[in-house]
């Protein structure tokens, strides 16, 4: 588990985060939570936001570490029947899954992929 | 990262130094600076990063004079046992460059390797998994492949040995997106006391040197 560097209130609930923003404690993880985490970074969260949120966080669930890139182009193609990873830096331009992991409540992804 | 020739080759060291022992990656490293003309590079991945530290720098250092001798460490695996950066000459790389460099052609020596020393440069590249899970060596070897298969490179995974303990209980969770995404074909040398709970396809002795034959190459972690 990660150092608390900064601590959200929400609910008059304190909710740690890490030097980058990233939840310390995963289970504390809510919609509201990633609404905040996001609004901290200046992102408002919409539709298409959610969906790649709510696929990463499934895919992290069932397989226990983040979608690769390619996984989630071809997830997003199968939704809107067309895209390409640009749509999906359009909606998060520092990095899709990595925002969605941290947004997502997930832990920030430690691999070099 | 240094223009392509034809002739490079790159190391692939996984196994931890062994105390009181030149270890082998030494040995594969001398071996490619000798046998190639252009750039070696050796990448350290899992245990083989420690490599890396203070106790084997000088045995290294000692190798890496020519300029075109690259020690690159997977940041990774790194970053899972230590702090701070490795001393130079070792410096931080990642999985996907090493693949970019399998694709591009280099050579593939040391303990990687088609023991034949044939390959098919239109073949699958396959990936041995002949040990058992162990924390974190079974996260790297899933990351191994799931690097490749991020550049879309055809990858076999081959279980053998304890390897196909990987395919049972909790492990065989994350080994399953490679199934259910398409990310690489996962085949099981046949010996019968494992019951994989993955759809893969199983394989006898025959079967396995055809799958040799055809490859691009072997990489046995």
């Amino acid at each position: 588990m990660n150092e608390a560097a900064e601590t959200l209130y929400v609910g008059g609930c304190e909710v740690a985060l890490d030097d980058e923003g990233f939840l310390v404690d995963s289970s504390r993880w809510t919609p509201e939570v990633a609404e905040l985490i996001a609004a901290r970074d200046g992102v408002e969260l919409g539709a298409d936001h959610w969906w790649l949120i709510e696929f990463v966080r499934d895919y992290c669930e069932r397989y226990g570490n983040p979608p690769l890139m390619r996984v989630t182009v071809a997830a997003w193609r199968e939704r809107h029947g067309e895209g390409s990873s640009r749509d999906l830096y359009r909606l998060f331009p520092d990095g899709p899954v990595r925002l969605a992991c941290k947004y997502g409540g997930q832990p920030k992804p430690d691999w070099c992929i | 990262m240094q223009a392509p020739t034809d002739d490079n080759s790159i190391v692939l060291v996984r196994a931890a130094p062994v105390p009181g022992e030149t270890a082998r990656g030494l040995h594969d490293a001398a071996d490619a600076l000798r046998d190639c003309s252009g750039e070696v590079v050796v990448f350290f991945h899992g245990a083989g990063i420690e490599h890396a530290t203070a106790a084997h720098l000088h045995d290294w250092q000692t190798l890496a004079g020519p300029s075109r001798l690259k020690l690159e460490v997977c940041s990774a695996a790194w970053q899972r046992r230590h702090t701070g950066t490795p001393s130079a000459p070792f410096e931080l790389s990642s999985l996907v460059r090493f693949w970019h460099r399998v694709a591009r052609g280099d050579r593939v020596a040391g303990g990687g390797l088609d023991e034949s020393g044939k390959a098919s440069p239109s073949g699958r590249w396959v990936v041995q998994i002949d040990s058992g899970p162990a924390h974190p060596n079974s996260r790297e070897m899933l990351e191994m492949v799931l690097a490749g298969a991020s550049l879309e490179l055809p990858i076999t995974v081959l279980f053998s040995g304890d390897g196909r303990l990987h395919l049972v209980g909790e492990q065989a969770c994350h080994w399953r997106q490679l199934v259910d995404f398409e990310l690489a074909r996962l085949c099981v040398l046949d010996d019968g006391d494992v019951e994989p709970e993955l759809p893969v396809v199983t394989l006898d002795n025959e079967a396995l040197d055809r799958l040799r034959e055809r490859s691009a190459g072997l990489f046995l972690l």
